[in-house]
């Protein structure tokens, strides 16, 4: 165990890329603090990391949309003395449906876990961020929070805030010495589900598709490097330039014809 | 008590069917073509025609039975789209599930593969707890561990589901392109000469059928439910292998190695200009890769809960050669 070396918070790190991104954290001798929901596989993986890799992976299996439990955890680190270099913001929820048919629940807790939560981390962690030498702050968004597509009205919403939320931040942070980056990641082959979805779409999109692992490689690399936005995959960087560059009008007739794709397929279903 | 079995028309689901036959249960098989099996010789096995995707199918073969083993799945690592890998293995074993639970079924064994897990890390073996770390890598693995959460999710105290993730099989039995190990076994003791990718030092886990057929029989009085059993048996380099295939053969078989990337881009390019020409391939750079695949797994939970024994590798290469 080496607990001098820093640690690194993770957020939703049972599943997914953030299971990917605490993966590669370790693969680079750095310690992690995983936080996940209770029984979603964040023990087997702590368990994982812990007799695989040379580093110390500590678990909080806690439900981050309860504030008072997020305060409870970060008052537990700084008691603890737990070296915090950098936190991960990847908890999130994704987008479902059209917005007429969402409940309001539904997107009470998305704009809660989306943007509440890791504004509130980041408030919580700064003072022990702040004592580093050198610290960063990584918010994962996503490629939808520069592509305005039906069915992610609030999922596009609240990664866009945390894309305007991260630059700002970064420059007041600057003098701290804390860099603030933003991932935007397109697809990513995760868990099952997702996997399956993605092996069954269209030939541009299949060709976009990234594993998590790759991504993950991609995006701890870039942090470490302190770059502002990060955008693992070469195609997803080109959609992006095609997007700043094509005119406004030629936009809109892409994503009309999405969303008559989807239209359609709501018909049928 | 009768015994439900799909897939009992492939390499492992035959070898359990007359396993099972012989310890006394009756046997249902679900067939495709029931007109193209190799007769068994027992009045205990009753052949229904039926398929997978059909419900209708499943529930006339299984009513009667107690006891269900659900070997069959789509394996053919060639078939470059998931569609056909999502039909049978995860959308077959939803239809399966329903009409288990529908008949009232008390055990539901589902045979899977130890490639589930993904590789071995090259610190410890791949054992039950350990978390998938990477992406699946073809359709086969990722549909079969779709299937495998959609059995351990019905697990309960009246319907008990459980999984085994079974590693390498060789050994006596029915030849098809599911036993690739026996092929290569096949090809040192025949071939003077054999070229091989230079990757030697890759370690796999190898089983012999008995075995499996042996932890599979044991499921019905043995193992708890809702869980998963890695059954295995030896782990072992292509290195050691052929050494021992060699050694017990008395084959003077020569290994030509070959620059793996060599392979990887001949293999590559090959298949995709079949791909162009819509020849049937052989090779395709998936298969390469999963032959390719650490794969170390320990069956210590296997062994000591399932109560079977592991046969040697020499041992094991023995009665399949001489069956050869």
């Amino acid at each position: 165990m080496t607990t001098n070396n820093p640690y690194t918070l993770i957020t939703g790190a049972s599943q997914g890329f953030g299971k990917a991104l605490a993966l590669e954290c370790a693969s680079r001798k750095m310690n992690v603090i995983l936080v996940s929901l209770p029984n979603s596989g964040l023990i087997e993986l702590t368990d994982y990391i812990n007799s695989n890799y040379p580093v110390d992976a500590i678990p909080y299996e806690i439900d981050l949309c309860n504030l008072d439990d997020c305060k409870k955890m970060v008052s537990q680190i700084i008691d603890e003395k737990l070296p915090v270099h950098y936190l991960i913001n990847n908890a999130g929820m994704l987008s479902k449906g059209y917005f007429e048919d969402l409940t309001l629940s539904y997107c009470e807790k998305m704009i809660q876990l989306n943007i509440t939560t890791p504004t509130i981390l980041i408030k919580l962690l700064l003072p022990l961020l702040k004592e580093n030498e050198q610290a960063g702050i990584l918010n994962v968004g996503s490629l939808a929070s520069f592509f305005h597509l039906p069915k992610k009205q609030i999922y596009g919403g609240t990664k866009a805030y945390l894309m305007s939320f991260s630059q700002s931040l970064g420059k007041e942070l600057k003098e701290y010495h804390i860099n603030v980056s933003m991932v935007c990641p397109g697809g990513l082959n995760t868990n099952t589900q997702i996997t399956y979805q993605n092996r069954t779409g269209g030939f541009f999109s299949k060709l976009s598709i990234l594993d998590a692992e790759v991504a993950a490689k991609h995006t701890i690399k870039g942090m470490l490097n302190g770059k502002t936005i990060i955008v693992p995959g070469k195609l997803n960087q080109f959609f992006l330039m095609l997007n700043r560059i094509l005119p406004n009008s030629i936009k809109q007739k892409i994503t009309s014809l999405q969303m008559k794709k989807l239209k359609g397929s709501r018909a049928y279903v | 008590m009768k015994i439900f079995v799909t897939g009992g028309t492939g390499y492992l689901g035959r070898a359990l069917t007359i396993a099972l036959t012989e310890q006394g249960y009756h046997v249902h098989l679900l067939a495709r073509d029931p007109e193209n099996i190799d007769s068994f010789n027992s009045n205990r096995i009753k052949v229904f025609k039926g398929d997978l995707l059909n419900p209708k199918s499943i529930e006339k073969a299984m009513t009667g039975c107690d006891f269900v083993f659900h070997l069959a799945a789509f394996t053919d690592l060639r078939c470059e789209t998931v569609g056909p890998f999502h039909d049978v293995n995860v959308l077959g074993t939803l239809n399966m599930l329903k009409a288990a639970k529908q008949l009232e079924i008390k055990r539901f064994v589902f045979t899977s593969s130890l490639s589930v897990y993904g590789p071995s890390n090259g610190k410890g073996p791949i054992n039950e707890k350990q978390p998938r770390v990477c992406s699946y890598k073809n359709d086969y693995e990722l549909t079969k561990a779709m299937a495998e959460e959609l059995v351990l999710k019905e697990n309960s105290e009246n319907f008990q589901t459980l999984v085994l993730n079974v590693s390498r099989i060789y050994g006596p039995g029915v030849k098809n392109f599911s036993n690739g190990v026996n092929k290569f076994i096949e090809m040192i003791k025949t071939k003077k000469n054999l070229i091989f990718p230079n990757k030697l030092k890759v370690t796999a886990n190898y089983v012999f059928i008995d075995n499996v057929v042996h932890a599979h029989v044991n499921c019905i009085h043995y193992g708890n439910s809702g869980e998963k059993y890695i059954v295995g048996g030896v782990n072992c380099s292509y290195k050691k292998l052929i050494k021992s295939i060699k050694q017990v053969s008395k084959s003077p078989c020569k290994i030509i190695t070959l620059n793996y990337t060599v392979v990887q881009k001949t293999i590559e390019v090959y298949s995709f200009v079949s791909h162009l020409l819509r020849i049937p391939n052989k090779l395709t750079p998936t298969i390469l890769d999963s032959l390719f695949t650490n794969r170390i797994a320990t069956s210590r939970k296997a062994v000591k809960e399932l109560h079977y024994e592991v046969t040697s590798l020499e041992q094991g290469l023995r009665k399949t050669l001489a069956s050869m």
